[in-house]
């Protein structure tokens, strides 16, 4: 898995925000009405995916990597 | 290694003192601004709505106009300097516009800030825009009309330094930051006589009471002339660090040099003559005239397209050299830990964004959907609140250390603070958009109404209120860490080599541009001539409809209803039984009317 820096992940916590806010909108495009918990459930799942790349990239780096490769 | 302050330790105390005056205005404005947006959230009410117009005023004044010029006029100094590789002309001219320009922010601060208190009589809470009928007392204007001839002031000294190296020089291209500040000045120059002309031949003589009314429609045109591109004035010094500074941070070089000067030279062209968009609902304009506005404006979208293109590709071409690959995962490549980096990126995103909900505000028939609602500062904020505000905070972590020989204290913080901002203005922004759709108005404290429920598509009110109030905390927050930061990395100790101010050629340097983008006389006299083209028949049209000094009283007005309750006690004495045998008291009352109008 490719490692992630702390910061790569913290500027892709924050991308995570205007996806979660509009997401809602974005169902209602298509008729589909959400609670407002949606949105946080939503956004909790974004997090979790993104905590799990971040962990597993420490985990489990790419052998490329691992031989001292930059990482921002 | 020698850095700025070492090269031209006079300059830099000068870029410093602006630095200084943008951040302190920069903590007051967002201060207020908290207040104000949970205020109209109704979160938390700290002050009396009446108030609330008087901090709107201080907020807008401070951030929109002290902050952003402040750091501008900084900015300018730093890059004219360090392009031009010599000392200003004469330090004492420089040091007389920045005292000038901070003599006309104190006094302007002072006139709105009072205010707040009612036992000292002068206010001006006639917001940022400060045209009539709205009408401040005359220290406000005469500190505005300082501040703007202390640009003015700055403009000359830095056009007084590109003359001496042009002597020297006479076969060089002009360094690419000159040239950004020298054609930024020059849209200045054009822009402000609009803002000048309002400010020194009506609104003093009107606050001062030499006349005593004057034509709200033509003081309003006056400052939408110079409204406009007083937006691109705020946007420039952005514009000069993504093209210049930003491909450097991301480990690359500027794409090309000669669109670079291009997107400059067509700011120059058409940033003036489009500011009747502003007026699309204004009544005294003929329709004609915002058509040709709204033409304008459109053009106005390509230089920012080109800028798109041209920066992205040197971001792109900064994280190939640092080993990224593939068609997006170059983006993983790039320095995000950076503050300078990730703010500035961050900027340029949401730029994108807010130029979207500026083409809307830019088509005549949809902007009457969203005029005057809270659509409006949504996009601003967008803009110079993020395009604008944050470049500037990103850019002070690569710049405060060329200025102070200091290291930034922190930059992990740093990048926390420019990822808050990011994720306050999502909240924000995004939720300003929104009840704007709604209909929601802007500019007042009471959005809500009596009778009347706002009808929200996805969600509810109340879900919109909290995001504006908790993006409003964040953006709070964020400008306190910014500060924090910003302080404790003066009061830190100098070090060897605090930062890499090196900046590398452009991949297609200057001399593949054409000769005649470096011809100011020219582009200017193009400007002047769009401009005349643009307002002579509209503004002529404005004086024969009302004249040069119209006829309008002064606003706030109070307006007495003593006499209405004097007649309605008056009925009401006449309503005895034996009384309304005979007279009703509908007739009663307008006897009375009639008597007293008498």
């Amino acid at each position: 898995m490719r490692r992630i820096s702390p910061a790569l992940f913290l500027v892709l916590v924050a991308f995570t925000v205007p996806l979660a806010v509009e997401f809602r909108t974005f169902a209602g495009f298509f008729g589909i009405e959400l609670p407002f918990i949606a949105v946080i459930v939503f956004e909790a799942v974004l997090l979790a995916v993104l905590t799990a790349i971040y962990v597993l990239g420490r985990i489990t780096p790419d052998e490329e990597e691992e031989e001292g490769a930059a990482t921002p | 290694m020698a850095t700025f302050v070492d090269k031209f330790p006079d300059e830099a105390k000068v870029v410093q003192a602006s630095f200084a005056v943008a951040f302190i205005a920069l903590g007051i404005g967002a201060l207020f601004g908290l207040i104000q947006a949970l205020h109209r959230t109704n979160v938390l009410r700290v002050i009396d709505s009446v108030d609330y117009y008087t901090l709107l005023t201080a907020h807008g004044v401070l951030l929109a106009l002290v902050f952003t010029i402040f750091f501008l006029v900084g900015l300018f100094t730093w890059a004219v300097t360090r392009s031009f590789g010599r000392a200003l002309p004469d330090i004492r001219l420089t040091w007389a516009w920045f005292g000038l320009m901070t003599t006309g922010t104190v006094l302007a601060t002072v006139a709105i800030v009072a205010g707040l208190f009612p036992q000292i009589p002068m206010s001006a809470d006639v917001l940022y825009t400060f045209y009539a009928p709205l009408q401040a007392h005359p220290i406000f204007y005469i500190g505005l009309a300082m501040f703007i001839i202390g640009t003015w002031m700055a403009g000359a000294d830095w056009f007084l330094a590109y003359r001496e190296w042009r002597g020297e020089n006479p076969d060089s291209r002009i360094p690419l930051q000159a040239f950004m500040v020298l054609t930024t000045m020059i849209m200045w120059y054009v822009s402000t006589l609009g803002v000048a002309v309002s400010v020194v031949f009506f609104l003093i003589p009107w606050s001062l009471g030499l006349i005593e009314t004057v034509n709200p429609l033509l003081t309003r045109t006056l400052f939408w002339y110079f409204g406009h591109p007083v937006v691109y004035f705020w946007l420039m010094p952005a514009y000069l660090l993504w093209y210049t500074v930003l491909p450097k941070l991301a480990g690359g070089r500027l794409f090309s040099d000669p669109l670079a000067r291009v997107v400059f030279v067509l700011f120059v062209l058409l940033s003036t003559p489009v500011g009747i968009h502003h007026q699309y609902v204004d009544p005294g304009i003929a329709e004609g005239f915002k058509f040709i506005a709204m033409t304008n404006t459109m053009f106005l979208l390509l230089p920012s397209l080109l800028t798109a293109f041209t920066v992205v590709a040197s971001v792109e071409h900064g994280a190939r050299q640092r080993g990224g690959e593939g068609y997006l995962s170059w983006l993983g490549a790039l320095p995000w830990r950076d503050p300078a980096f990730a703010g500035m990126a961050l900027a340029g995103l949401m730029f994108a964004a807010g130029g979207f909900s500026g083409m809307i505000n830019a088509g005549m028939n949809i902007n009457y959907l969203v005029h005057n609602t809270l659509w409006v500062p949504g996009h601003f904020h967008m803009t110079v609140g993020t395009a604008v505000a944050l470049t500037m905070m990103a850019g002070t972590y690569w710049l405060l250390p060329q200025l102070t020989g200091k290291a930034v204290y922190s930059r992990p913080i740093g990048l926390l603070q420019v990822i808050m901002w990011f994720i306050g203005m999502v909240f924000m922004s995004n939720a300003m958009h929104r009840a704007g759709l709604f209909g929601v108005p802007r500019r007042t404290a009471e959005p809500q109404y009596q009778n009347f429920d706002f009808v929200a598509a996805v969600g509810s009110v109340g879900e919109i209120r909290m995001q504006i109030a908790f993006g409003s905390l964040l953006l709070f927050l964020s400008v306190v860490l910014f500060l924090f930061n910003v302080a404790a990395t003066w009061a830190d100790d100098r070090v060897d080599t605090p930062v890499d101010d090196t900046i590398p050629e452009p991949l297609s340097p200057s001399s593949g541009a054409p000769l005649v983008l470096d011809n100011l006389a020219l582009w200017t006299g193009i400007a002047v001539l769009l401009v005349v083209l643009a307002y002579t028949l509209p503004l002529a049209s404005i004086v024969n409809d009302a004249g040069l000094l119209g006829g309008s009283p002064t606003f706030p007005v109070t307006v007495s209803l003593e006499w209405v309750v004097d007649v309605t006690v008056g009925a009401l004495g006449n309503l005895s039984l034996d009384s309304l045998a005979g007279v009703a008291p509908a007739d009663a009352v307008a006897d009375l009317v009639r008597e007293v109008r008498r």
